[in-house]
């Protein structure tokens, strides 16, 4: 039986080292793919859509005129791509491709091995950190918008991209330092540098106490997931069979409680899932939980998956 | 009441007499013909179009429309070559409006322009021969493909006296980054030769050329233009003369510059407010894991 963890270790590392150095084979997978490949590391093989987003060339930074010419249906076609890879793999391009998202799970792999334990938040807090993914996404529309056509100063444009953490972290891994300076260009710039630095040490410390800190604010994330329901993708959970043991959000690195109390649904695929399957993966019992491509089980839960890893940690541990 | 016209005053004269004599006493003597940028249009097709100014006179205040001048005609080259491997010139139509003269340059694909206008004067028994000259890039996205006008040879250019610039294209020129500036006189380099500078925002300057026949500039930050948006551009005229008797060449190069993308990005500071903070919330985390009140 294949190692999901490892695959998803294996395909992680691979999809980290295409998307980051992947330019320098002069490998291009466009502007519009679902996740953070950051369009600052100077040999990335593809965009993140945020950016397109945010531009004049394929995003919102157009004036009214313009978006009903050639050029919005540029914009459409850059979302139409975005659309099609985000349907075909839906959140597992947070889970398993997402260059930031890995590193993450670097940091977090780290803290473990520092005997460190992951900070925990209340219910209520999360609750009320959901719906900040979603002012983000707004936020990056609406500025270009008002820099196409209300007059705003052009130096607001790329507003997401210029406080996301990701354009000053990914470039490290192409030797690049130089995002970590303040702008002082001019006030504007000056401040949104600021601004920018302060939230990035703000994540990286998060990233560092909390598993997969920053997708909790993702605007990716959120985006995929208002088309999460066109998605081939899907999570499935038996609700019957399941026993409430409560495994699946315990290991859950956004600690998402729905799959556990779900009692109805069938489909168990929430908005901040990034379908990493280590809920599928500790589930005790026998295809509770599974993982479909349109209607295909790909990965479910079995009790036979679950006791071999189970046994092989327990023999790692007594040879510790 | 008295003080405030002193003051006014006092500051009148310093405008036009010490920042007056900064700006204008080193003029070119000669008037030039140059080509100026306008602002480019995204049409609905998906091209792009650049409307280039063609002026007179000197860069950036004293225009004078095309008066005076015989002649006049603009070619520009795209980035294609004949069988021979020479570039392709193709015509620009020049439009007028009023005393404004402009030719529009519409690119429905990404391509590099080489655009030069020509003119000719008489003036006391000597012929001035004009030549203006610029070089970008227009980034077009368009289905359909404009029929151009006819192709004409190159020989029809008189670029006896041309501006060379190296790197010519640059992707983003700006501010801060050197260029090789390249005065050629009959496919021969000028030694020792002055070059003047005429910068939207900042006074004349004048550069000699070195043994070689070349000199380098470096376009100096300009606080005007780092207070606008990142695509915001002005315009900097390189001019060149060469007397040859009863004929002179006087030629002149458009620079379009960018501000400086990282020459205002302070590192150590961006750092320093990094690990502040990122030590500020390392605390504050600790702090909140051992319940320590403050």
């Amino acid at each position: 039986m294949t190692k999901v963890y490892k695959l998803r270790f294996l395909v992680q590392s691979m999809s980290f080292a295409v998307l980051t150095y992947g330019g320098r084979l002069g490998l291009r997978l466009g502007h519009c793919l679902p996740c953070f490949t950051c369009p600052y590391v100077g040999s990335c093989s593809g965009h993140c859509y945020l950016m397109a987003l945010q531009r004049s060339q394929w995003g919102f930074q157009i004036s009214f005129a313009e978006a009903i010419s050639v050029w919005g249906l540029r914009a459409l076609g850059m979302f139409a791509g975005f659309f099609l890879l985000t349907i075909i793999f839906s959140k597992a391009w947070c889970g398993w491709i997402c260059p930031f998202g890995t590193l993450q799970d670097w940091i977090t792999f780290l803290r473990k091995k520092l005997g460190i334990r992951e900070s925990q938040f209340s219910w209520t807090l999360r609750d009320r950190l959901k719906p900040i993914k979603y002012i983000l996404l707004i936020f990056l529309i609406v500025i270009p918008i008002l820099i196409g056509n209300a007059g705003l100063h052009s130096d607001f444009g790329l507003p997401f991209c210029q406080i996301c953490p990701a354009k000053k972290l990914m470039p490290i891994f192409a030797g690049n330092f130089r995002y970590f300076a303040v702008d002082i260009s001019n006030p504007i710039t000056a401040f949104m540098s600021i601004v920018s630095l302060i939230l990035t040490a703000f994540f990286f410390v998060g990233m560092f106490f909390k598993d997969r800190f920053f997708c909790l604010f993702c605007p990716l994330l959120a985006l995929i997931s208002l088309f999460e329901k066109f998605g081939f993708l899907g999570l499935e959970k038996k609700v019957d069979a399941c026993t409430g043991c409560g495994n699946c959000q315990r290991v859950c690195p956004l600690n998402i409680r729905e799959v556990h109390l779900e009692k109805k649904k069938k489909n168990v695929l929430t908005q901040d899932c990034i379908l990493c399957l280590r809920c599928v993966e500790s589930c005790p019992q026998a295809k509770v939980l599974s993982l479909k491509f349109f209607k295909n089980t790909i990965f479910s839960s079995s009790k036979d998956y679950i006791s071999k890893r189970f046994i092989k940690k327990k023999r790692e541990n007594l040879c510790n | 009441m008295k003080i405030r016209i002193l003051i006014i005053l006092i500051l009148f004269i310093y405008f036009i007499l010490i920042q007056g004599i900064d700006i204008y006493a080193f003029s070119s003597k000669e008037e030039y013909l140059w080509i100026e940028f306008g602002k480019c249009m995204r049409e609905k097709d998906g091209s792009l179009t650049l409307p280039l100014e063609l002026n007179y006179g000197r860069f950036p205040g004293a225009k004078q429309g095309l008066k005076g001048l015989d002649e006049v005609s603009v070619f520009y080259s795209l980035s294609e070559t004949d069988h021979n491997g020479k570039p392709v010139f193709y015509t620009a139509r020049i439009q007028q409006d009023k005393q404004n003269y402009s030719v529009n340059i519409n690119s429905s694909k990404q391509n590099r322009f080489i655009v030069f206008a020509q003119a000719k004067k008489k003036q006391n028994k000597v012929t001035i021969r004009y030549l203006a000259k610029t070089s970008f890039f227009l980034f077009g996205h368009s289905f359909s493909k404009k029929k151009t006008t006819r192709i004409i040879l190159s020989r029809e250019i008189n670029r006896q006296l041309e501006i060379r610039i190296i790197p010519e294209f640059q992707c983003w020129p700006q501010t801060g980054n050197s260029v090789k500036i390249i005065p050629v006189f009959k496919k021969g380099y000028l030694a020792e030769k002055a070059i003047s500078l005429f910068d939207q925002n900042m006074p004349q300057v004048e550069i000699m050329t070195n043994e070689k026949g070349e000199c380098v500039y470096v376009p100096r930050e300009d606080k005007r233009l780092n207070q606008k948006g990142e695509t915001a551009f002005k315009q900097a005229v390189i001019v060149a003369e060469e007397d040859q008797g009863g004929i002179k060449h006087i030629s002149s190069y458009t620079l379009l510059l960018h501000r400086s993308r990282f020459k205002n990005y302070k590192f150590f500071m961006g750092i320093a407010i990094f690990l502040g903070t990122m030590a500020a919330v390392f605390l504050f985390v600790i702090a909140g894991r051992k319940r320590i009140k403050f």
